[in-house]
């Protein structure tokens, strides 16, 4: 008898043995939760796990077996799939390899302390104390939260972009045109890693400052905007010069008409960045944290050479539409942005990256963006993969990031090759003299 | 000889452009070298004249072009470091527009190439051939300070369509007046000169912030506004009476100068300015008559570039969402404007040609804002709405162009209109500059790009109305004209 209960018990442990180490084999309800991924209780799920077993890694994934994954894309990503959009299951890395050792340390050492106030502006500890760097909310309760994560929990003090180049692509997949970017920003608060770090004197009131310089074509070769953002853009707003070289002036411009496109592309401003402008134009509802496939943080080939050119090897479909790579699973919270004034958007569904998965740039990773009838009009896509290691720490940023106008069957694709805390730039590196001396 | 050597020129322009198509790839600019490129362009312009023939001119009949001209302009730049850049811009200009029209008479189209202002870097002084190094200079930056040393362009101001602040460089208008798309670029002469801007750091007074401070100094090389030639399509003069002589007492080796502070305080940004400049136009000062000339005597005139003191300001302000409008005022006052004395002693029934001095007070303001006319998802249409004015304290004791009156007050209305089109690669737009004293110039255009490499302009030109006093616009209601332009860029 006892010998049969001991044989029922090692029966057990092995089932619950083979249980553990396949989640999928749960089917569902037994998958660790994002939660509890999030809480580093769990290890993060394969999408083998996620479809028991039907996915593997190094699968293709097209509009013939999509419906396997459909639960975990976003409704843009899994509409492109249905247009012609093939991506590979590739890679997921271990948080310490997305993610910067003293950003952890700065979000590790301010748990617990950020407030906000009603706009989305993180404090630290009170009202009016400026948050020092980190991820405020490591476990956002809101919405409003999440969204806070992407504005006050910035990796870098100082990015370079050499080029940005947007390619327009029509519908038959032809890249028909292109304008050439440089951009500079310098973060003038929440700094974690270039000395001075939280706040640089004197600039405490800006949040970063930015500089843009077409370089391409010659016709717009030289047009610059040098902007100012500030720690609280709901209350004091964005402020913008432009030179313009056709003309030799340095004019000053609005630098919030938000919903004005950017060059002539598919993104309007307001979408820089996933959500730009100020978030009190907008009502944030957590929908859910979701388990989501989306391009992996680092490419086994690089999709860029070293002067920012498309990589020979890179395979597109349907023309240079879609690029051809890695997805993977991240933990995302899914969050709905609703304007609160008239805007051409009805509602924004973003994806935003969960902690600890949080890469360098651009954590608004997916966005779906739907017309005032509510009826799917863009999708915004951030090729991730450009994965590097500077001074020891990782970085993780993006190749390109597309926004496809799926009712005009039209996309604008920002390519771009991105120097993280490289530079040292100081405020006063970016200034209507830098503007002027950028311009022709 | 000459025709020859002018028809190997022409070959050179028709053959660059295919030769430029066929070796530029998908990249940028060409890369000669790590820290060394070469970017321009190849265009030709065609100007066909739709009013009725140049009064000023001696014609026979109605010329139907304005101009024909074929650019090949390249821009090099060496940038060894952040610190340095070298920068030059040379241009290769061939004009057909006398050969092509036969009712235009033998004149200069390129009366910017003269021995006595040899510094402007024309290799050549032909009539309708050109070959220029336009701009060349260097930039050292050493963090807070910024130097341009070389033949430049320096534009203070920011207005559309009229000339408050930014009159440091003088015009070439002798070939498309003020009519290009880009306005000034290609038509304000660059001079040597050194400018400097120096960044003030950010701590000393926190609220005061993007404090810099800006100067110029141009040791000499002064050149006046370049009119067309007497027989070009836009010619603006009739012929002298040959019993006028003229001395021209140019500025050339004098110095011009000017500096300025910039700041902004909260969402306001301004500049106080002062500029020590001489006037790029004559003004004529009697100094005799003199025996000679086919009758007998000669009417004898120094033409004189007066100094003037300018002192001005800019105020920007942008208002946030949802207006969205930015408001510039730009304003400067000159104590010593020189004008012709209306009230110098008679001859002939005019006033004796004497210069006097009388305070002006030039400004405008401008509001500017991105709206969304059509339906979306088409960019904004960008739209600007300025008002200027010109005040003239005393305007009874002056005379203007010709001996013509001078008002108290000129007030004139710019609206500019621009709407990109599918994603940028067409765009109409409209200029209307309106003389609240009766004259109007209407410029609409459209842009269509095609790729990355090309690019074609289309405008018109409507001048006219009842304000016909000289240097007004319905003293130009023959200027009218239809314009293409094709660019290929490289």
């Amino acid at each position: 008898m006892k010998h049969f209960w001991t044989r029922i018990g090692l029966g057990l442990l092995t089932a619950l043995f083979f249980v553990f180490s396949h989640p999928a084999a749960m089917a569902g309800t037994e998958l660790p939760s994002v939660e509890d991924v999030v809480g580093g209780k769990a290890p993060l799920p394969t999408i083998e796990d996620l479809t028991s077993g039907k996915v593997k890694k190094g699968d293709l994934i097209d509009k013939s077996n999509v419906e396997l994954v459909k639960g975990y894309l976003s409704v843009g990503s899994y509409e492109c799939v249905k247009r012609g959009l093939v991506f590979r299951i590739g890679t997921q890395l271990p948080p310490e390899q997305i993610v910067p050792k003293y950003f952890i340390e700065a979000t590790k050492r301010n748990r617990g302390k950020a407030i906000m106030d009603e706009n989305g502006t993180v404090y630290y500890n009170k009202a009016g104390a400026l948050w020092p760097g980190g991820l405020p909310f490591p476990i956002p309760k809101t919405g409003l939260e999440v969204a806070a994560n992407v504005k006050f929990g910035t990796v870098w003090d100082d990015l370079r972009n050499y080029p940005v180049s947007i390619m327009f692509i029509d519908s038959k997949g032809r890249n028909y045109k292109r304008v050439d970017q440089n951009m500079l920003f310098t973060y003038c608060n929440t700094r974690t890693q270039v000395p001075p770090l939280g706040s640089i004197p004197g600039y405490e009131k800006i949040m970063f400052k930015r500089l843009i310089v077409i370089t391409f074509p010659l016709e717009l070769k030289g047009v610059g905007q040098y902007t100012v953002r500030y720690y609280d853009d709901a209350k004091n707003y964005d402020t913008g010069f432009a030179y313009l070289p056709a003309f030799k002036r340095t004019i000053r411009v609005s630098a919030t008409t938000w919903q004005d496109n950017i060059a002539g592309s598919d993104p309007t401003y307001q979408d820089g960045q996933g959500i730009s402008d100020p978030y009190s134009n907008w009502d944030f509802r957590l929908i859910e944290p979701r388990y989501i496939l989306m391009p992996e943080p680092k490419s086994p080939v690089p999709l860029l050479d070293e002067k920012g050119e498309i990589n020979g090897n890179v395979q597109f479909n349907v023309g240079r539409k879609f690029p051809r790579i890695g997805w993977t699973v991240w933990p995302m919270y899914m969050v709905e942005a609703v304007p609160r004034a008239k805007n051409i958007y009805g509602k924004k569904v973003a994806y935003v990256n969960a902690w600890p998965y949080w890469p360098s740039i651009l954590q608004f990773g997916l966005i779906d963006m739907y017309d005032r009838q509510m009826k799917l009009w863009k999708t915004y896509i951030s090729h991730r993969g450009n994965h590097y290691v500077h001074n020891g720490e990782p970085y993780t940023t993006s190749y390109m990031n597309l926004v496809y106008d799926l009712q005009a069957d039209h996309m604008s694709q920002f390519w771009m090759l991105t120097d993280l805390n490289r530079h040292g730039y100081k405020p006063q590196d970016i200034t209507m003299k830098t503007l002027l001396k950028a311009g022709r | 000889m000459k025709a020859k050597l002018l028809g190997q020129k022409r070959v050179w322009l028709l053959v660059f452009p295919f030769v430029f198509v066929g070796i530029v790839g998908a990249r940028a600019d060409i890369r000669l070298g790590e820290n060394f490129s070469m970017t321009g362009f190849v265009r030709h312009e065609l100007g066909v004249h739709t009013a009725s023939r140049n009064p000023n001119n001696d014609q026979d009949d109605n010329n139907s072009i304005n101009l024909s001209r074929t650019f090949f302009q390249t821009e090099w730049t060496y940038m060894p470091s952040d610190m340095l850049k070298v920068f030059a811009k040379a241009r290769l200009i061939h004009d057909q527009t006398e050969q092509l029209d036969d009712e235009l008479k033998d004149y200069d189209a390129f009366p910017l190439s003269t021995p006595r202002y040899g510094s402007n870097l024309r290799a050549n002084n032909d009539d309708d051939f050109a070959a220029e190094l336009w701009e060349l200079y260097a930039e050292v930056d050493t963090g807070d300070l910024w130097l341009r040393l070389g033949k430049q362009q320096i534009v203070w101001g920011e207005m559309i369509g009229t000339r408050i602040m930014d009159i440091i460089n003088p015009l070439d208008m002798s070939w498309n007046l003020l009519f290009e798309p880009e306005e000034f670029e290609n038509i304000r002469i660059p001079q040597w000169a050194v400018r400097a801007i120096y960044n003030v750091e950010q701590t000393a007074i926190p609220w005061l912030m993007d404090i810099s401070l800006e100067g110029f100094i141009n040791p000499g090389d002064i050149s006046p506004t370049v009119y067309p030639d007497y027989g070009a399509p836009f010619n603006l003069f009739p012929q002298f009476p040959p019993f006028l002589a003229f001395n021209d007492k140019d500025r050339r080796g004098d110095e011009e100068f000017g500096f300025r502070a910039g700041a902004r305080i909260g969402n306001f940004y301004g500049t106080l300015n002062y500029m020590h400049l001489f006037t790029d136009d004559y003004l004529l000062d009697f100094t005799g008559v003199s025996f000679g000339g086919p009758f007998g005597f000669m009417i004898n005139m120094d033409a004189e570039y007066p100094t003037l003191d300018i002192f001005g300001l800019t105020i920007n302000y942008a208002t946030p969402s949802p207006l969205n409008t930015v408001v510039t005022l730009e304003g400067t006052y000159s104590p010593n404007q020189p004008y012709q004395d209306a009230n110098a002693p008679l001859m002939m029934g005019d006033p004796i040609a004497r210069i006097k001095d009388e305070a002006t007070f030039n400004w405008a303001i401008r509001f500017d804002r991105n709206t969304f006319v059509l339906p979306r998802p088409t960019s904004a249409m960008r739209i600007q709405l300025q008002f200027s004015q010109a005040v003239v304290k005393n305007h009874e004791d002056v005379l203007g162009q010709n001996n013509s009156k001078i008002d108290s007050t000129t007030d004139t209305i710019v609206l500019m209109l621009a709407q990109p089109l599918r994603h940028d690669t067409l765009e109409p737009s409209l200029q209307v500059v309106y003389d609240l004293d009766g004259a109007y110039l209407i410029k609409p255009a459209v842009r269509y790009r095609y790729g990355n490499r090309w690019f074609f302009d289309l405008f018109g030109i409507g001048v006219g109305g009842s304000e016909d006093r000289p240097g007004r616009f319905g003293a130009m209601d023959w200027a009218d004209e239809i314009v293409g332009r094709a660019t290929f860029q490289f």
